[in-house]
């Protein structure tokens, strides 16, 4: 049978059904390579600040997966290192891993768009970032909307599981955690030294970073029978902050023992230098860590003696020796060593490789069952703790210990069992001490 | 509480004091010209990176560094208005934002392509330390910007209404087609109003740079909203009213966070100056001439 088309030839209806079904099949096909990447590579979409406030920080994320990237290529003696035996990914027969870096310059709208573009056009295979939380937010919608898997391991905001999500995991510890860490050790310096700390003075610039950080440790306090909050939290819009003097006297005023600082950096010298000025320091500065573990912190002598909770430390490595030889290889293969920021990065980078490494394949679906699945013991995801997501996609596994910062490094002083000998500097000197 | 409110004032005073040299700068050339710029914030950047820099690799003090960063300043105003903002003068108002915006841009991303995005603090400034007296704290490195603020816009008022091209700006602000007619070279008084405008915040770079964290993102939208505060509070190309408009700034801000809540330090700015934008048009200062 034939039907006439309008320029008279004819056109069968098997013709047709052929054309039907070829485009159908090449379009099928389309849409597979598109969601999975090319064939055997491992393509990563990562997305962190590579301009703005965070870029030099962005610059060192990239120089560190940069790293690892080579050790799973190239391959390297890292052992237990996911992916860093032999050429490639061993697990999905040697496939290689391709990562591509997008800047979401701290926009979630521009976070939101360049995760789609990785997806969409790209055919990234997982997504990994995004620092910071509202970014994160957004690439996680993406991810959930197309169904690839968002790997987040530098990002910390403690509602950021709560959302339901599927395709959506996060490695370190939240802000809860990090707060129960800071005021077990603040309990644990009661007890052991007699300090004397009661009062909590929690200041935050405004951002989503800093209102999470916030909240989450008047949660703790609020949890606790030890400590109290004094004065009440204390918030400021960091693009705008040129002096904290004002809120640093309000801060002694209420005569608090602790301040909890969440800051970015800029706002982090401010606070301190201001600290200096007014000639003031509290018993104790404990700051959930970010801008206070920032090598261009650390650097400046105002720093000194400033309590964090962690992931990272200068002498984890006597602990944690496989740490060592991971920040050696970061070091010659990129010139940078590990910091308190960029480990959260390479802790990313290689949660997302064991997943795959354990994936049957890198189609959305297995390596979203991989990540489900996931139980990584301590260094295999290149993080001194092992790895393992509940439902929500938290790892249950994180922890953050509490570290000081001592001539431009960082030490661990909590737990105390983790300490080097003399590693504490307590009670803290005052400024004319210094 | 009376040494708070006490500190307040004084921090207060000392940070308004260098609002009002940077709004003095903005000022002038918005008054004279009628162009606002944007990249005013920026191009103070430059003089606090000479001084990061010349301290921090050469090991000179900012102080030495004032004169260079006026004059250099004073060059890049000039050439400013030479090469690019004079030929947007005969366009559209909007020619001229977005120029003055693509300025921004280019000094604010040359720099981070220059010397990086990280935070930086000039150290070893020979004034460094704080002293307190009757519980006030007062930083050394904010008193002497403070200092150089007034001597510098004491200067720069004296420019203005003393001498023969503080009257060519002043003639040319009020009616450029009267000052055509008297011989006045407008276009020469325009490339010098720049350069004096630059070169006030090159001196205002070069203090606040000796104990203000200097980040090029973040650094220069802190200066630019407090002057343009300080230019609406005060009053368009007035050199007085900036000044006065950057102290009511810096009290209010400081008062307002230790008398009612140190969480809205920027909302007792906005709603001062919204206030007396709504209340008196023409700013501060003929508001209190008025009376």
């Amino acid at each position: 049978m034939t039907e006439e088309s309008a320029d008279g030839r004819a056109v069968s209806r098997r013709g047709v059904l052929k054309f039907t079904g070829a485009a159908t099949a090449f379009s099928l096909a389309g849409c597979q390579g598109g969601s999975a990447g090319s064939g055997n590579t491992l393509t990563i979409g990562a997305l962190h600040p590579l301009s703005g406030d965070a870029a030099e920080m962005g610059s060192r994320f990239q120089d560190v997966v940069g790293a690892g990237v080579q050790a799973v290529n190239q391959g390297s003696d890292l052992s237990p290192l996911a992916g860093a035996e032999g050429e490639g990914i061993q697990g999905q027969d040697g496939a290689t891993v391709e990562v591509l870096w997008r800047d979401h310059q701290g926009d979630s709208d521009v976070a939101r768009s360049e995760a789609e573009s990785l997806v969409l056009d790209e055919g990234a295979d997982m997504l990994t970032g995004c620092f910071y939380s509202g970014s994160t937010k957004s690439v996680s919608q993406v991810a959930e909307r197309e169904g690839v898997p968002h790997v987040c391991g530098t990002a910390i905001g403690e509602g950021l599981t709560e959302r339901g999500l599927d395709w959506f995991w996060q490695v370190p510890p939240h802000t809860g955690i990090k707060g129960e860490s800071m005021f077990n050790f603040a309990s644990d310096m009661n007890a052991e030294y007699d300090a004397g700390l009661e009062r909590v003075a929690i200041i935050h610039q405004d951002g989503t970073f800093g209102t999470e950080v916030a909240n989450s440790m008047v949660g703790v306090i609020e949890n606790s029978d030890e400590f109290e909050q004094a004065p009440d939290t204390i918030s400021y819009n960091a693009s705008s902050v040129s002096s904290l003097s004002s809120q640093i006297g309000a801060i002694r005023d209420a005569g608090a023992d602790i301040i909890v600082h969440a800051a970015n950096v800029r706002d982090a010298l401010i606070m301190l230098e201001d600290m200096r000025t007014e000639e003031y320091y509290p018993e104790m500065m404990l700051t959930p860590g970010s801008a206070y573990l920032d090598p261009s912190v650390l650097e400046e002598s105002v720093s000194e003696h400033v309590f964090s909770g962690s992931d990272f430390s200068n002498d984890m490595y006597n602990i944690h020796p496989p740490m060592g030889e991971y920040n050696s290889h970061a070091e010659e293969n990129s010139g940078t060593p590990f910091d308190g920021s960029n480990i959260y990065a390479w802790g990313e980078f290689f949660t997302a490789i064991a997943a795959a490494d354990q994936a049957d394949s890198l189609d959305p679906g297995d390596l979203q069952s991989s990540l489900n699945s996931l139980s990584l013991d301590p260094y295999v995801a290149g993080l001194p703790y092992g790895v393992e997501f509940d439902d929500k996609g938290y790892n249950t596994e994180a922890f953050s210990f509490v570290v000081q910062a001592d001539d431009g490094e960082l030490e661990t002083v909590w737990p105390f069992d983790q300490a080097q000998d003399d590693a504490m500097t307590y009670p803290v000197p005052d400024w004319s001490a210094r | 509480m009376i040494p708070l409110i006490l500190g307040a004032t004084v921090d207060g005073v000392m940070i308004g004091l260098a609002f009002g040299l940077v709004a003095a700068g903005l000022g002038l050339i918005w008054g004279v010209m009628d162009i606002v710029n944007f990249a005013h914030g920026e191009h103070m950047l430059i003089a606090m990176y000479v001084t990061l820099l010349a301290s921090a690799e050469l090991s000179v003090s900012p102080l030495l560094l004032l004169p260079v960063n006026a004059v250099l300043m004073f060059v890049v105003g000039y050439g400013t208005y030479v090469l690019i903002i004079k030929r947007t003068m005969d366009g559209p108002v909007m020619g001229q934002v977005l120029c003055t915006f693509g300025l921004l841009l280019v000094i604010r991303y040359g720099i981070i392509y220059l010397v990086g995005p990280s935070t930086r603090t000039v150290s070893d400034f020979a004034f460094d330390g704080s002293t307190v007296a009757y519980g006030v704290a007062v930083s050394h490195p904010a008193v002497l910007t403070a200092i150089v603020s007034v001597v510098t816009i004491t200067l720069l008022y004296l420019l203005l209404e003393r001498t023969a091209i503080g009257k060519a700006i002043r003639a040319t602000a009020q009616d450029k087609q009267a000052a055509q007619a008297l011989g006045i070279e407008t276009d020469r008084i325009y490339a010098v109003s720049w350069g004096i405008g630059l070169a006030a915040t090159g001196v205002a770079g070069t203090m606040i740079a000796t104990y203000f964290p200097i980040q090029p993102s973040a650094t220069p939208g802190v200066w630019t909203i407090a002057s343009f505060a300080a230019v609406a509070l005060g009053g368009l190309g007035s050199i007085a009213g900036a000044v006065i408009g950057g102290i009511v700034i810096g009290l209010v801000q400081n008062l307002g966070a230790t008398l009612i809540d140190p969480s809205y330090q920027q909302l007792y700015v906005y709603v001062v100056l919204i206030g007396a934008l709504l209340y008196q048009r023409e700013g501060i200062l003929n508001w209190v001439t008025d009376r």
